[in-house]
């Protein structure tokens, strides 16, 4: 419990300093200035994203293979983890693009593919929310994570061949690209404090999901032996009634 | 389960899909043919060696030929659900006609993206019973036992499907040309190329998540929500080649097709690869 405080705490400061970092210490962008700021964030938050979403397609296929619910409960934060920075990247993306290109949305590749993906694994937490059978529901959204995952490269492709507006890889996109050195700096360091953010959060999940099916096992349990107590005394007083 | 039904045999296969199995001619051609097929990839030698245990264990293009005779016999014994995937497409088609009320160019221009928006919708809502309608006498279980690989059930299951959508699609692109003044003249085959590439990959996938959603409370709704967003690629890559295709010079977009192919492709693979977790009790 101690050791979990104080690595709560580590990374709080973390992302603090990685706030800081990004707002002060920073240069400003030369044509978009202070707004270019959340570029910090909206990047970083991707970097998450996919970094959540491979873990749970990772546990998907661990999960068919292996059938262990441990790989089913990581599977499922993976999602869950991924979902929450995926939403925020979308809800950063338009605040950036509307200064910026000046218009809150666009139809581009890279922009539909990850609302897709939203789409996608928000039917997946929805899925899993419909069946009953634990078991069936581990296997069956298993299945799910890996269709939508294969599905995700072929939707970038798609819109990729349709139309495009958002920008080319700017670190690493040949000639011309790049970036100052703080600001790499700063968008290392970024990078870095929001994948702590999300492996804390992941981790807490999966405890969280470990323990609701301990308890759901031990739910299961007592029921199960309240039902054979019950029958037991019922049976006589059931077969009087039917005489 | 009465006492016997786990029998393995070829009968039991059939008994449970329908009474009796002379009530439809098409199965036996369909077996005959699907006997054939797999000669033509299994050396000979092999093929002798299996021989022997062709009796207990069925091949699997055997056995999804009976699932596939069955699945026909259980359709055309009422043909509700294709009536109803035909009339809902053409429900659809019409009521944009209304929303947009569009000129001869503008049905050109949007005409390929309403068409194949009809067959989505129609065919996330036809998929539906495939496998749902095997849970109401729990007659899964019984395909289970039968001594055949789950990916003939899978893929019997598929076959019936594209046949059924392709039939609806059959009934409806001739309806859609002539409300739309669209002339199909010179473009027949390359148009049926394109929907059979579409078609395939939205009755591939969309088969698999009757299974997924067969399990699920809501399903109806459900099929359609996790379906939908999957075929996001199929559908850019139909409406694409499809409007190629309605274009003042109508091409062939090889792009497109490529892709299509390519869906498909990684879609029956993935399915292959998961029809066992799929089907499992």
């Amino acid at each position: 419990m101690k050791a979990r405080f104080t690595i709560t705490a580590l990374v709080a400061l973390l992302i603090f300093c990685a706030g800081y970092a990004a707002l002060f210490i920073a240069p400003d962008e030369a044509t978009m200035h202070a707004i270019q700021r959340i570029f910090y964030f909206h990047v970083a938050c991707w970097n998450a994203m996919f970094c959540a979403f491979f873990v749970a397609f990772y546990a998907s296929v661990a999960y068919l293979v292996t059938g262990k619910r441990k790989w089913d409960a990581l599977g499922v934060s993976g999602v869950e983890v991924g979902v929450i920075c995926c939403t925020i990247g979308l809800v950063t993306g338009p605040l950036w693009a509307r200064p910026v290109w000046g218009i809150w949305w666009t139809w581009d590749a890279k922009l539909t593919s990850t609302f897709i993906l939203w789409l996608l694994f928000i039917a997946y937490l929805l899925l899993r929310g419909l069946i009953e059978d634990p078991e069936k529901k581990a296997s069956l959204s298993a299945i799910f994570a890996i269709f939508a995952s294969l599905d995700i490269p072929l939707v970038y492709l798609a819109n990729r061949l349709w139309r495009t507006q958002h920008p080319q890889p700017v670190i690493a996109g040949g000639q011309g690209s790049g970036l100052d050195p703080t600001m790499s700096k700063v968008l290392l360091l970024c990078l870095f404090a929001v994948f702590c953010v999300m492996l804390l959060v992941l981790i807490d999940r999966y405890r969280l999901e470990q323990l609701r099916n301990e308890c759901a096992e031990l739910k299961f349990e007592i029921e199960s032996q309240g039902i054979d107590a019950f029958d037991g005394a019922a049976t006589p007083a059931l077969q009087k009634g039917g005489q | 389960m009465r006492r016997g039904e786990g029998r393995c045999s070829q009968f039991d296969v059939r008994a449970s899909g329908g009474r009796e199995p002379q009530d439809f001619a098409c199965p036996k051609q369909i077996i005959v043919i699907a006997n054939a097929v797999p000669r033509l990839f299994i050396p000979a030698a092999l093929w002798r060696a299996r021989d022997a245990e062709r009796d207990l264990l069925l091949t699997t293009a055997q056995a999804a030929g009976i699932i596939l005779a069955k699945e026909l016999r259980l359709e055309f014994r009422t043909r509700e659900l294709l009536t109803a995937t035909v009339i809902f497409a053409l429900v659809v088609v019409v009521l944009f006609s209304f929303a947009f009320d569009p000129t001869a160019a503008e049905s050109r221009r949007y005409g390929p993206g309403l068409l194949w928006i009809a067959f989505l919708f129609a065919g996330s809502l036809m998929l539906n019973p495939s496998f749902a309608r095997e849970q109401n006498n729990e007659t899964l279980d019984a395909l289970r036992m039968a001594p055949i690989s789950s990916f003939a059930i899978l893929l019997g299951k598929i076959l019936a499907n594209f046949i059924f959508m392709s039939l609806a699609e059959l009934v409806l692109v001739p309806v859609f040309a002539v409300l739309y003044n669209l002339s199909l003249a010179g473009i027949v085959w390359r148009l049926i190329l394109v929907l059979v590439l579409g078609t395939w990959g939205l009755t591939v996938t969309g088969t698999v998540f009757s299974a997924v959603s067969a399990h699920a409370r809501m399903r109806e709704l459900l099929l359609p929500l996790l379906l939908l967003p999957l075929l996001t690629p199929l559908l850019i890559a139909a409406v694409e080649s499809t409007s190629a295709l309605f274009a003042e010079q109508p091409a062939l977009d090889r792009t497109w097709l490529a892709f299509l192919a390519g869906f498909d492709i990684v879609f029956l693979t993935a399915s292959w690869l998961l029809c066992d977790h799929l089907l499992a009790e």
